[in-house]
């Protein structure tokens, strides 16, 4: 009766211990195959087609001499931005939500892309109403896509938080289970050792040793694959997120400079996203020594990107950054300034010249920091994934053994009886 | 008429220096580097010529960085071809998980693209290279490298056209004069690839900067057809500047920093970016993967990327510097580097700038295949 109550509590174990381990397993599989890639991919979207806004704007403006740099950047990006929403769409699975979102994007992209080339080709002929055809394709992006890039997103993140707690339940359950197994061992061995003359059943503390190594090795999986996601969350998508909203409210603040030049902006609006990126004058040779060493004081998202590097390289990246929008913003204040003074022709020169290069010197600096960070979440990831390795073998494993070993110490006790 | 020609070439010349090259080692196998290394040591391979020697008492980058950094430098010049360093050094080498003895080689930036594509390039240490804000945009957009994280260019070129007006007797303004009957017999063309057939490419009107193998080969077909039709009567490397001094050639595809030289003994030689446009190439440092000295690296990419030593080496190497602040300081230094700061080759204006492209690179194999093909030529 004794063996069977000992045996039963290790096979309830084992079945709790394997539940979770299939849980925690499964939810970070999610997380590293799924979600993450899901919601790095959703950044890239909306960063190319952000691109590729800013780099119509910057064609359009360069008149019948079309600059053609800013033409491939254009098409480059664009077509970067279908890819990326393709693999969007394998990744989410059978989520019906986020394809009707994807689908909406498409359609939208589709319409955006038409009124571009509408605009470009009016421009080009020197036809009436080219400005505002790119307004309307600016405005497909504002309305339409903006909005469905930020459904996904949270939804994204949503099951991103799903994951990290995935299984902890199970967890917790299966680890209570364990212990009450050991418990019940223990009692076996006490109930034995009171009926033989031996101080120790030897096969039955060797199930207790095993059910004790699986649950110690539950507990540490569990610890360390929650460490790890979480890092991952915190150290690395928060900072994707944080970088990216760097990059949109820069391609905001770009594509609004255009506007101005075409016929209207938002000089206002621009300064209020001048203001969110950073606060302060970033070109200050005291402020960028300052990132450098991850310390730069100000508010605004770049300073903030900066105060949460957590390398040495990353603050180095960060730093660039830093001087390369100074760089930009002063081109762009430049730019306002020749507006002003109704010197349209040599606002529209400085847009195309300096401006569209100091902006790609900008981009490219944020896109290498969000590189970084991509890696840091992924590397996270896949380290939570790596804690779990042969969990689930053990979990079946060990508590077989013990329940093998468990059958082995009651038998001897019955023999030493017989005798 | 002596003249320096980095360029010069050697590109053609095969491989001796690379296949005589002090035996690569069994390295890093491909596993990132887990520190910078500490040392002190740094090994460069690099073209000829290429940079600023010590001449009297002044002394050059090298003795310079090597004081300022407390490095010490063994500089290698042995850098002769881009197709035999990939086939006989690179490729083979670090293809094998071996490593190369450079912490930093200087390929042009096509090479670079493909050790960068292959896993076979170091990040640049940026924690060690401030001076990484230095470079100029228009080196941060290349596709295969976005915000040059794996490189740094060391110095750029365009080529276009030089020509004797006194010989073409009018301006040259288009890619379609190198085809003019006037002038049959006497045009040369560039023996690279990836500059010649662009040229083709824009003649065309199409973007040498996003090719296919369709629209290069209809870029290279136009050149075989001159140079079988006695249009063209020279393949040349740097040899185009001598061949146009001495009136052998009319005009010529022409690397701007050798005729930059050339002008300063034939000033009356022209140097045209065709209305269609004209190709933008760099040599750029790369650390292989596996290199031992990263910092070391570093410490060299940040003391040239600081734009009064780079002035120093644009003053002497003569080509387009990919630093920022070089003009400037060229101005600072005054006399003949003030003139340099001056000359639009050296810094073509914003208008000058949007036409020029830079080849896109196809696939390895249609690339060898349009270089066997080329070669005929």
């Amino acid at each position: 009766m004794a063996a069977v109550a000992t045996v039963g509590a290790i096979g309830l174990a084992a079945l709790v211990a394997f539940v979770a381990a299939s849980r925690l397993t499964s939810s970070s599989d999610r997380a590293l195959q799924n979600t993450g890639p899901v919601l790095v991919a959703i950044q890239d979207v909306f960063a190319s087609i952000a691109e590729a806004d800013a780099a119509s704007a910057a064609v359009f403006l360069s008149g019948q001499d079309e600059d053609r740099e800013q033409r491939r950047l254009y098409e480059v990006a664009l077509e970067r931005s279908t890819a990326q929403l393709e693999e969007v769409s394998r990744l989410v699975g059978d989520d019906d939500a986020t394809h009707d979102s994807i689908k909406t994007i498409a359609a939208a992209l589709t319409e955006y892309a038409g009124l571009v080339e509408a605009a470009r080709l009016a421009n080009v002929q020197g036809v009436i109403g080219a400005s505002e055809r790119l307004r309307d394709a600016i405005a497909v992006v504002q309305d339409r896509i903006v909005p469905e890039v930020e459904s996904i997103t949270e939804g994204a993140q949503a099951r991103l938080d799903d994951d990290v707690g995935g299984g902890q339940t199970a967890t917790i359950l299966a680890l209570f289970v364990a212990a009450a197994a050991i418990g019940v061992l223990v009692a076996g061995q006490i109930w034995v050792s009171r009926r033989t003359n031996r101080l120790l059943n030897l096969p039955l503390l060797a199930a207790t040793v095993l059910v004790a190594v699986a649950l110690v090795w539950l507990l540490l999986a569990w610890v360390r694959q929650q460490n790890d996601l979480e890092l991952a969350r915190d150290g690395g998508y928060d900072s994707i997120a944080l970088t990216s909203d760097i990059q949109t409210t820069a391609f905001r603040y770009k594509t609004l400079e255009s506007l101005s030049l075409i016929s209207t902006g938002d000089p206002d609006e621009q300064v209020t996203l001048a203001r969110r990126l950073a606060a302060v004058d970033v070109g200050e040779p005291d402020l960028v020594d300052s990132a450098r060493r991850g310390e730069a004081v100000g508010d605004g998202l770049l300073l903030e990107a900066n105060r949460t590097a957590d390398s040495t390289r990353e603050q180095a990246a960060t730093a660039e950054m830093l001087v390369r929008w100074d760089r930009y913003r002063d081109t762009s204040e430049d730019i306002q300034l020749a507006l002003d003074a109704n010197e349209r022709v040599a606002a529209i020169e400085l847009a195309v010249g300096p401006g569209n290069a100091d902006f790609n010197g900008f981009n490219t600096s944020v896109e290498s920091v969000l590189s970084d960070n991509r890696s840091q979440f992924t590397t996270g990831l896949r380290d939570a994934r790596n804690h779990l390795d042969w969990l689930r073998v053990a979990m079946i494993g060990l508590p077989g053994l013990a329940a093998l070993a468990c059958l082995w110490g009651y038998q001897l006790r019955i023999r030493e009886y017989q005798r | 008429m002596s003249l320096l020609r980095r360029r010069d070439v050697l590109r053609g010349a095969g491989a001796t220096g690379l296949l005589a090259l002090a035996g690569c080692s069994r390295g890093g196998g491909g596993v990132r580097q887990a520190d910078l290394g500490g040392g002190t040591e740094l090994s460069i391979l690099n073209w000829e010529l290429y940079i600023d020697p010590d001449e009297g008492p002044t002394e050059g980058t090298i003795t310079r960085a090597e004081r300022e950094r407390g490095l010490r430098v063994r500089y290698d010049e042995s850098y002769e071809d881009n197709i035999a360093a990939w086939e006989t050094l690179i490729a083979p080498t670090l293809g094998a998980g071996d490593t190369l003895p450079y912490d930093i080689i200087t390929p042009t930036f096509w090479v670079a693209a493909r050790m960068v594509e292959r896993g076979w390039a170091e990040q640049v240490p940026l924690e060690i290279v401030p001076n990484h804000v230095n470079i100029d945009p228009a080196y941060l957009t290349q596709p295969w490298d976005r915000g040059a994280r794996f490189h740094m260019p060391w110095q750029a070129g365009i080529t276009g056209i030089a020509y004797d007006p006194s010989l073409t007797g009018r301006p040259i303004t288009s890619i379609a004069d190198l085809f003019d009957p006037a002038f049959r017999g006497r045009v040369g063309i560039i023996g690279e690839m990836r500059e010649t057939v662009p040229f083709g490419m824009l003649l065309n009107g199409e973007d040498p900067s996003r090719p296919t193998e369709a629209t290069a080969l209809a870029g290279l077909e136009l050149f075989e057809q001159a140079r079988a039709s006695g249009q063209i009567a020279q393949v040349t490397f740097g040899e185009f500047a001598d061949a146009l001094a001495s009136g052998e050639l009319w005009l010529a595809m022409a690397w701007s920093g050798d005729t930059v030289i050339l002008q300063t003994e034939r000033p009356d030689i022209e140097f045209v970016i065709p209305e269609e446009g004209a190709v933008r190439w760099f040599d750029t440092m790369v650390i292989p993967r596996g290199a031992a000295n990263v910092r070391a690296a570093g410490e060299w990419m940040d003391f040239v990327y600081d734009p009064a030593n780079a002035a120093r080496i644009t003053a002497w190497v003569q080509y387009i510097s990919p630093v920022i602040g070089v003009r400037e300081e060229l101005q600072r230094l005054g006399g003949d580097a003030a003139e340099l700061a001056r000359n639009p080759i050296l810094f073509p204006d914003d208008e000058t700038k949007r036409r020029l492209f830079t080849w896109g690179g196809l696939p390895v194999e249609a690339e060898a295949a349009l270089d066997a093909r080329f070669a005929v030529l």
